[in-house]
């Protein structure tokens, strides 16, 4: 066990440092000169050897890329041209702003998705069935990004229940992450973002507990507490449930991991302050420090979490070895 | 296949799927025969409004259809206009109503008497009044004629492109067509007693006598669009210039100015009104000119005076911006005036091809890497696996985001990123499927009949796993059609272009989408059929793949 976990490791760090060379090896063949962005302020070939003196650019590539390896791990991921301010504590703030609107649309909708799913298994026949296939094809083939432009045009311009987007009504003050979300007004920003994500990923755990529960129904020892005549409540609850949560579990984490990267649009959308909505608009100004250090924060909270899965399933299943 | 044909029939959500998914593969293929505009045609509206002066000063009226209105008339206090929907209209009291339409036709012209009138249009149209009612005849020409006055009791003269002329002479017509040789087109006739004159193109003033045109000596060569005769003196106006016509000689009141004139019209206070380009409106009176003011700078084509009343009508060309849906346009139209309908139509092509060329590459990659992975095991396995494992740590959008900015926005940045992110998925699949199959007899004794490894691969395995590889191709289509609409939707896809995605970009960008919600509501349920169609085809599939599935 001890050593599997040493070993994925290793393979994280492997990972880290290939994707932070291809970033590397990506920006300097797409942006071969990175002084493009300062010819907009009108650069005299004086003032560009300073400031390639500055940044470093005047170095051989293999240099370079050390300085670069090594600012990073450093967490100094660079200044970003848009903020005027260094990129790391902007990421870690974006960070907890989709983090707070995430991790509890995701929380909600497994502690619902598990059970709906393994009542729809154990209730199975032609209408249910209809039911899921058609919850299925709508989860699979309607973008959540159209999904929450349409969400925003019935409740917040047509209805006018809540606003349009944002997360706070501007201007505001807060001293702190937590006293900018302790607050009536927050929750009003908060409600449909979280109301619409929550039902979209419903469907994922309810469908994969549906399927499990449906494999584990059929199996031996099943029928044989159905043949000590334990009640089908008991029955579903505490015998086949319990063991149709592991894959629920690993699909949770792997979420978790995709949200941090794979919302852009639905935070687009919303005016969501978060990490993805960062990167589509440092796209905008061409703010290549915070795209970066955005990107790679990213990375590396699906590098963890995926390690996470993977130790979290040899440990919660013991058929399974690494060895 | 014939086990895939008995389970569609059977399964009747994936009859439908195909069907769906056919029907929009038609619309892509059929894209220019469905789609009612060009997808980056601006739409053009235009109104036919009316003014009526009131001290020295143009008001607005009233509107009468949408489109441009072509001349104005009186009768006796009563106002008739002409518009280019081939309409003619009767003003009572403050409104206007439809009298007479064609319907193959625009209309030019109008002249009326009361118990005779003539109207003429494009393509030698003619509607004749007689007593009570409009009656359409066609000329001996395709000529568009220009122009008609009235002269006597039931004679008109028509005039028209080409040096079209004819005189109708109570129901019968005689051709005088193209007596100067010269290819004018005669612009304008106007009559008073025993003079009749013409203007046209080139600066063409002529007198029309008895069956004969007298061309007059040129004082320009600027097109003439308008002539008005009263009490024997005559103005005549066009592409900058107007002249007089008193005692019978012509001279040139004013030349070489910008403004464009169409039309000239006497009160009985002989003053000539003289209209024209946006918004001009002159008053001519013994060799003064004086500019009028008016309520909106329309362009204006034609004047009427009668008395001391006189209208004038007018049009302006306007973007038909941000329209909601209509017959005419089934989805409405955008900020800049464009049809979406057929933007969604054409929108079917890129969004198509990227997802199908991207899935095809996908597939492609992922199986050959699964394939060579599952078989060879060992170290190639564990380096494959490897980066397959790196490539599942990419986030899927930011990584778009920062190719399209890196490299231009384009349909083949679009499907780089697609592919580049989404093989893995492909070789872990097929790579599990191969682990079992390289177990099995067949392939241990074709190594023991000395196959090679890539014999052993392509010939033995590969088909056993091809019900696996076409699964995952329809997967794959679907989420690259979902993949290319987020991706494009963010501003990762070519900007000239359109597709699902683009077309809600431009929704969200241009911020308009808070009021047009049919602009959002198109594209998104294109997206949602073709990726619901494909799943549900998928789901059959899955059946003959894992049969554990059927009766499920």
């Amino acid at each position: 066990m001890k050593k599997f976990i040493v070993r994925r490791l290793i393979h994280m760090i492997i990972t880290f440092f290939t994707i932070l060379t291809m970033l590397f090896l990506l920006f300097r063949l797409g942006l071969p000169d990175p002084m493009i962005i300062y010819i907009r302020e009108g650069l005299g070939p004086e003032e560009r050897a300073i400031l390639m003196r500055r940044f470093g650019l005047d170095k051989p590539l293999h240099e370079q890329y050390f300085l670069y390896v090594v600012n990073f791990l450093t967490g100094e991921m660079g200044i970003s041209f848009y903020y005027k301010s260094s990129v790391f504590p902007i990421v870690i703030e974006k960070f907890l702003n989709t983090l707070i609107l995430m991790l509890p649309a995701l929380v909600t909708a497994y502690t619902l998705g598990g059970p709906i799913g393994a009542f729809l298994a154990w209730r199975r026949g032609r209408k249910f069935e209809k039911v899921t296939t058609i919850l299925a094809v709508i989860n699979y083939s309607a973008p959540l990004f159209w999904i929450s432009l349409i969400a925003i045009f019935i409740f917040a311009i047509w209805l006018r229940w809540v606003p349009a987007g944002g997360m706070r009504t501007m201007p505001y003050e807060a001293a702190n992450f937590f006293e900018k979300v302790m607050n009536l007004d927050f929750v009003h920003h908060f409600i449909l973002p979280f109301s619409v994500l929550s039902l979209s990923y419903l469907a994922i755990p309810m469908l994969l507990m549906r399927n499990t529960m449906l494999e584990v129904l059929g199996s031996d020892f099943i029928e044989l507490a159905r043949a000590k005549g334990l009640n089908e409540r008991v029955i579903l609850y505490r015998h086949a449930a319990r063991n149709a949560m592991l894959p629920l579990i690993t699909q949770f984490a792997i979420s978790t991991g995709l949200i941090v990267g794979g919302a852009v649009a639905v935070e687009v959308v919303f005016s969501w302050p978060g990490l993805g909505r960062e990167i589509s608009t440092a796209l905008k100004y061409l703010d290549y420090p915070l795209i970066q250090g955005t990107f790679m924060f990213m990375a590396l909270m699906i590098m963890i979490l995926n390690f996470i899965v993977d130790v979290l399933y040899s440990y919660l299943d013991p058929r399974i070895s690494y060895e | 296949m014939s086990e895939l044909t008995d389970i569609i029939k059977q399964d009747k959500l994936a009859l439908v799927g195909l069907t769906i998914l056919i029907l929009i593969i038609l619309i892509a293929t059929f894209a220019p025969f469905i789609a009612l505009y060009d997808p980056d045609e601006v739409i053009i509206g235009e109104e036919g409004i009316v003014f009526k002066l009131e001290n020295s000063y143009w008001r607005l009226h009233s509107l009468i259809s949408e489109y441009r209105l072509n001349d104005i008339t009186f009768l006796h206090g009563k106002a008739f206009a002409v518009g280019r929907d081939g309409g003619i209209y009767l003003l009572g009291g403050d409104s206007w109503k439809c009298i007479y339409k064609v319907d193959d036709a625009e209309l030019n012209a109008i002249s009326i008497t009361e118990d005779f009138g003539i109207a003429v249009g494009t393509n030698g149209t003619v509607l004749e009044y007689k007593g009570t009612s409009w009656r359409h005849i066609k000329l001996p020409t395709n000529a568009d004629l220009y122009d008609v006055t009235i002269i006597g009791s039931s004679q008109a003269l028509i005039v028209g492109a080409g040096e079209t002329l004819f005189l109708f002479d109570d129901g019968r017509w005689i051709n005088l067509s193209k007596q100067l040789q010269a290819n004018y087109d005669f612009y304008a006739v106007s009559s008073e007693d025993n003079l009749v004159i013409i203007v046209g193109s080139s600066g063409l003033i002529a007198r029309y006598e008895v069956g004969k045109v007298v061309k007059e000596p040129a004082l320009t060569n600027q097109d003439l669009f308008g002539i008005a005769i009263y009490q024997g003196s005559a103005v005549a106006v066009g592409n900058g210039v107007i002249l007089k016509y008193a005692e019978g000689k012509w001279t040139l009141l004013r030349g070489g100015i910008v403004d464009i004139f169409y039309d000239v019209s006497f009160t009985k206070d002989g003053i000539a009104l003289i209209v024209g380009h946006n918004g001009v409106v002159l008053s001519l009176k013994d060799n003064v000119i004086k500019e009028l003011n008016i309520e909106r700078r329309l362009h204006l084509t034609a004047v009427a005076a009668e008395g001391t009343v006189a209208l004038a009508v007018g049009t302006r060309p306007y973007v038909k911006a941000l329209l909601p849906p209509s017959w005419r346009h089934l989805l409405g139209t955008d900020h800049i005036g464009r049809d979406i309908f057929s933007q969604a139509i054409y929108g079917s092509r890129v969004s198509l091809f990227v997802a199908f060329v991207a899935a095809i590459i996908v597939t492609g990659v992922g199986t050959l890497v699964g394939l060579i992975a599952g078989y060879k095991r060992g170290m190639t396995d564990d380096f494959l696996m490897r980066i397959v494992d790196i490539m599942y740590s990419i986030p899927f959008e930011p990584f778009a985001i920062i190719l399209a900015m890196l490299f231009f926005p384009s349909i083949w940045t679009l499907i780089a990123a697609i592919t580049l992110l989404t093989w893995r998925t492909t070789a872990r699949i097929i790579r599990s499927q191969v682990l079992s199959l390289s177990q099995r007899p067949f392939v241990k004794s074709a190594k023991v009949a000395g196959a090679s490894d890539a014999r052993i691969m392509f010939v033995h395995i590969l088909p056993n796993a091809l019900p696996l590889v076409l699964l995952d191709l329809t997967i794959t289509i679907a989420w690259a059609i979902l993949a290319e609409a987020a991706l494009s939707f963010l501003g990762v896809g070519p900007p000239g272009e359109h597709s699902w995605g683009l077309i809600l970009n431009r929704a969200r960008v241009s911020g308009a989408w808070r009021i047009a919600w049919w602009w959002i509501l198109a594209p998104g349920i294109f997206i949602m059929l073709t990726a619901s169609s494909i799943f549900l085809i998928s789901r059959a599939l899955e059946v003959i793949v894992n049969p554990r599935l059927r009766g499920r």
